[in-house]
């Protein structure tokens, strides 16, 4: 009788506590729903009259340095820089970092670019590994904008402190090599720097859209097509989700916390001041703007994270599981040092929206998420096994819980419509139905198990290394 | 546990769900082949636009004031203004061409968009609640150099949106010249960098005119005005403004500071050097380094005192300078300098200069 | 005398279409490219006997193509520049590289005809 009552309770406190979460994850989802919309309308009037082309022919164009940390990127990595030479903004150069590659990637670019070595002093304000070959430019004048350095193999955040360390210009667009940028991203990324006169802006994030099947030729992307592997339509649905509801959303708030690591602006200074990438995380990329805005919060200085939506960094998603596992696995250990590094922040008011809610948001909806829906997974069958619960509950919660993700997948789907209206071909709206049906089923599971093996390996396996990308190079998909 | 109620509840939610996801099915259908069929009407529609422009354009070139057929095409584009959608349009394909070509030909589509009466939709936007209307109505207004709305543009130059000012800015520049700058005087609020490089944009257009008196501008208590009149200075090289520019040498904001420094370092003023020099211990980091970037292009031999000072200072960017210039200046000096040091960069530094530029 | 070939590659769909009627009444066949990748294709299939080409296009750019033309091709059919404002080193960057005459926008399409004309002498 008593070690009935008892159980009675335990599964109570359960109970409770899963309804309650839920009930939060719906009602955040809802208010970032709302937020996003805001914001997303609030863009487009902005920019719905803006005249770039102004930018492209001044004189006082703030000076921009791509960074492209390139390692064993042999079989792209001359039409990569390509595409990157041929971005339309005057005040720039392109720094591709070759992070002591064991292929042929510096031999490749210096016969594709004409390439010499040439005596650059560096000012070392971030400490990197030391360079190899050293540092080369082009002696044909059509690529004067192309600095190669050539250094010791440090891992990516390592070599992009080396390219901050090169730059001279003020800000830094931090990207992957492989990515493809549309010819206008820097205008539009470099605007939000340059139209607050009341806070600082230290960084802008740009929307990382899936390359997967579309068709690029030299660099240029032609043409957007909607792939026919589950995996990658599913993930493109999962993007669109996290980039034009959830990021969006926070943009309003200011209280983004991740700049993805395939195309960020920087604000070169600040992004010296606080010491540059973090060479010891895997999640460097979250890691520099939560270190940034803690920098600008402790200095008590106004400032910005901006975001902009418009579709402009094109990249290869894993289209095979067990890379699609690895990157996500990384990716949750990159969240779980992030959020234990500047555990400091956490619930202080010192710190704004930025202690308050956004590091909270992180830790519960994108660090504990996972584990609590496992452990509401195993007390449901726990359920099922020692209480006598009726098959119309078991099957109504299920549905509830279901069709709440569906309703979700189509807000992202109709702000797509809206705005951006990429997927154009007729036929794909089918396609676009049919994977925001079955994601749950496909995708979801795979995210959860990537998730619960990052936490493992960071507990129990700290040597894990970093998960290698297998490349089939854009241009060949 | 009873679980009865709580049923109820979750099978509505789920019925209502379900429904409202059908909803979206359908409307997402529906809305996918609207976008479609849009585009391929606004596509054929601009097309159209386009030959009736160019026709027009070229008819009055031939003959008369108004030929029969010119008639006829003011009648075919009055037709589309009742469309919001095929308004867009025009506008747009008029603005498309509007800063491409040349002399009579603007002058003829300007004339165009006011007999067919886009221009008092233009100016309906002005008045409208929607800060993005207004600030679309203004710029259709400076595309088509409709000079008499200024007075109420005038009153938008303080706008509280940015985006609704920066047109108004504009449209003075673009329609008035030089003359238009006189907003300047009545601004109150910040330019950004943003607004001064598409007003930068059209003041490099400007005839050359020597009576504009920027010296006011200098002087204003707009931080920003003196910071856009500086770029002014330096474009068109407006030197008698040097005695001006000594003064905002000590102006109490950092970034005007900074940026004279700059504009004297375009002009190469040597009147500047001991100015600073005098002070140099006061001003900042950032103005520090850009003296010596000044100092690349004016220091003589008997500067060699002043560098040697700062050969060891802790930034490194002033070190390699001071280094670099004394070097010119004064290579006996430099080779004097000890060239082995306990400072690292120090050793870089020589190491570079030595071995890229010789001995 | 017959028909002259022109390549006119120029993104603006408007400008374009003007400076083809124009050219056209001057009894010139025009041939249209809406930007650089489809100017090279011309070039090469229809050898023109002369090309005018924008400077900023997309995907491949006006010195691409005056490039792709005196180096790849090895062809000195004339070539004109349409550049905009504040282009200038832009304009010689495309002298370097081989074009013959430059006109910056606006532009008068009566003054292109002239020079058109010339050109084709």
């Amino acid at each position: 009788m008593e070690y009935d009552y008892i159980i009675r309770n335990i599964v109570l406190v359960f109970h409770y506590f899963f309804l309650v979460f839920t009930v939060l994850i719906v009602g955040s989802y809802v208010i970032l729903a709302v937020f996003s919309s805001r914001e997303t309308i609030e863009y487009l009037k902005k920019n719905s009259f803006v005249n770039y082309k102004d930018l492209l022919t001044s004189d006082v164009a703030p000076s921009i340095s791509i960074i492209a940390p390139a390692y064993n990127e042999s079989l792209n990595i001359v039409e990569n820089v390509r595409s990157l030479l041929s971005t339309h903004y005057v005040n720039y150069d392109v720094i591709i970092v070759n992070d002591g590659s064991k292929d042929d990637s510096l031999e490749k670019l210096i016969k594709a670019y004409d390439l010499e070595r040439i005596e650059y002093l560096i000012n070392q304000r971030v400490p990197t590994k030391p360079l190899r070959a050293g540092v080369f430019k082009s002696k044909n004048p059509a690529f004067e904008k192309l600095i190669v350095v050539d250094k010791e193999n440090g891992g990516k955040a390592d070599a992009l402190n080396c390219g901050i360390n090169i730059s001279e210009s003020r800000y830094l667009a931090c990207i992957d090599v492989d990515c493809l940028l549309l010819e206008d991203s820097l205008q539009r990324m470099v605007k939000p720097f340059l139209e607050y006169t009341d806070r600082k802006v230290i960084a802008s994030g740009g929307v990382i859209r899936i390359a997967n099947s579309c068709k690029i030729e030299d660099g240029k992307l032609l043409e957007v097509n909607y792939p026919d592997k589950w995996l990658e339509r599913c993930q493109i649905l999962e993007y669109l989700r996290s980039f034009l509801l959830g990021r969006m959303a926070w943009a309003r708030l200011n209280g983004l916390l991740v700049i993805s690591g395939a195309f960020g602006l920087f604000d070169r200074e600040i992004a010296i001041k606080v010491g540059g990438y973090d060479t010891k995380t895997v999640g460097e990329d979250m890691e520099i703007i939560v270190r940034m805005r803690r920098y600008m919060e402790e200095e008590k200085l106004p400032y910005k994270v901006a975001y902009i939506p418009d579709p402009l960094c094109w990249t290869e998603a894993p289209d095979n599981r067990k890379i699609f596992i690895s990157q996500r696995n990384r990716w949750t250990r990159g969240t779980i040092e992030v959020l234990k590094i500047h555990k400091k922040i956490r619930w202080n008011p010192n710190y704004g929206v930025l202690g308050m809610l956004s590091y909270p948001y992180w830790m519960i909806f994108e660090r504990y998420a996972p584990i609590v829906e496992v452990l509401g997974m195993i007390y449901f069958i726990f359920l099922i096994i020692y209480q006598p619960l009726s098959w119309s509950f078991i099957l109504g919660l299920f549905l509830l819980v279901y069709l709440f993700s569906l309703l979700f997948s189509f807000v992202a789907i109709f702000t797509e419509e809206f705005t951006y209206h990429q997927y154009k071909r007729k036929g794909i709206g089918f396609k676009l139905i049919l994977t925001v049906f079955l994601e749950p089923f496909i995708l979801h599971p795979l995210v959860l198990y990537a998730a619960m093996r990052g936490n493992y390996d960071y507990y129990f396996n700290k040597k894990k290394k970093w998960g290698v990308m297998v490349r089939k190079g854009l241009s060949k998909s | 546990m009873q679980f009865t109620l709580f049923e109820a509840v979750i099978w509505s939610l789920v019925i209502v769900l379900a429904i409202i996801i059908v909803i979206l099915i359908f409307y997402l259908k529906i809305l996918r082949r609207n976008i479609r069929v849009k585009e391929k009407n606004n596509i054929k529609y601009r097309e159209k636009i386009e030959k009736l422009l160019i026709e027009y354009i070229y008819a009055e070139e031939e003959g008369e004031l108004l030929s029969k057929k010119q008639k006829a095409i003011i009648k075919q584009f009055k037709k589309g203004l009742v469309s919001k959608r095929k308004r867009i349009i025009i506008t747009e394909t008029f603005l498309q061409l509007d800063q491409q070509v040349a002399g009579h030909m603007i002058e003829q589509m300007n004339s165009l968009y006011k007999k067919i009466g886009l221009l008092n939709y233009a100016i309906k936007k002005l008045r409208s609640k929607q800060w993005h209307i207004v600030a679309i109505g203004i710029k259709d207004l400076r595309h088509f150099k409709v000079k008499r709305v200024r007075s109420s543009i005038s009153k938008l130059i303080n706008h509280h949106r940015e985006e609704v000012r920066r047109e108004a800015h504009l449209y003075f520049i673009e329609l008035f010249g030089f003359e238009g700058l006189n907003f300047l005087d009545n601004l109150k609020v910040p330019l950004s960098e943003w607004d001064q490089i598409l007003l930068l944009g059209e003041v490099e257009n400007f005839e050359y005119d020597e009576t504009l008196d920027l010296k006011k501008w200098l002087e204003s208590n707009n931080d920003y005005v003196v910071l856009f009149v500086l770029n002014i200075v330096k474009l068109f090289n407006r030197l008698e403004t040097k005695d001006t520019l000594i003064d905002l040498l000590q102006h109490k904001n950092a970034e005007i500071r900074i940026k004279t420094i700059d504009i004297i370092t375009h002009f190469e003023i040597l009147e500047a050097k001991e100015f600073i020099i005098q002070r140099f211990s006061e001003i900042s980091d950032k103005e520090k380094v850009a003296f010596f970037k000044y100092l690349e292009k004016v220091a003589e031999i008997e500067d060699a005192m002043f560098l040697i000072e700062h050969v060891n200072n802790n930034n490194f960017e002033i070190k390699h300078r001071a280094l670099k210039i004394l070097k010119r200046v004064d290579v006996n000096l430099y080779n004097k300098l000890e060239k082995n040091s306990e400072d690292a960069e120090y050793n870089r530094i020589i190491d570079y200069l030595d071995v890229s530029y010789g001995v | 005398m017959s028909k002259k070939k022109i390549v006119l590659a120029e993104d603006n769909s408007v400008l374009s279409l003007l400076l083809k009627f124009r050219l056209e009444k001057d009894g010139h066949h025009l041939l249209m490219a809406k930007n650089g990748k489809e100017a090279i294709e011309l070039i090469e299939n229809e050898n023109p006997d002369l090309i005018l080409t924008d400077i900023m296009m997309d995907y491949v750019s006006g010195l691409e193509v005056i490039s792709h033309v005196r180096n790849k091709l090895e062809s000195k059919t004339p070539i004109l520049v349409f550049s905009s404002s504040g282009q200038e080193e832009m304009v010689l960057k495309a002298f370097n590289l081989g074009a013959n005459d430059f006109m910056s926008k606006p532009l008068s399409p009566n003054e292109l005809s002239i020079r058109v004309k010339r050109m084709l002498l």
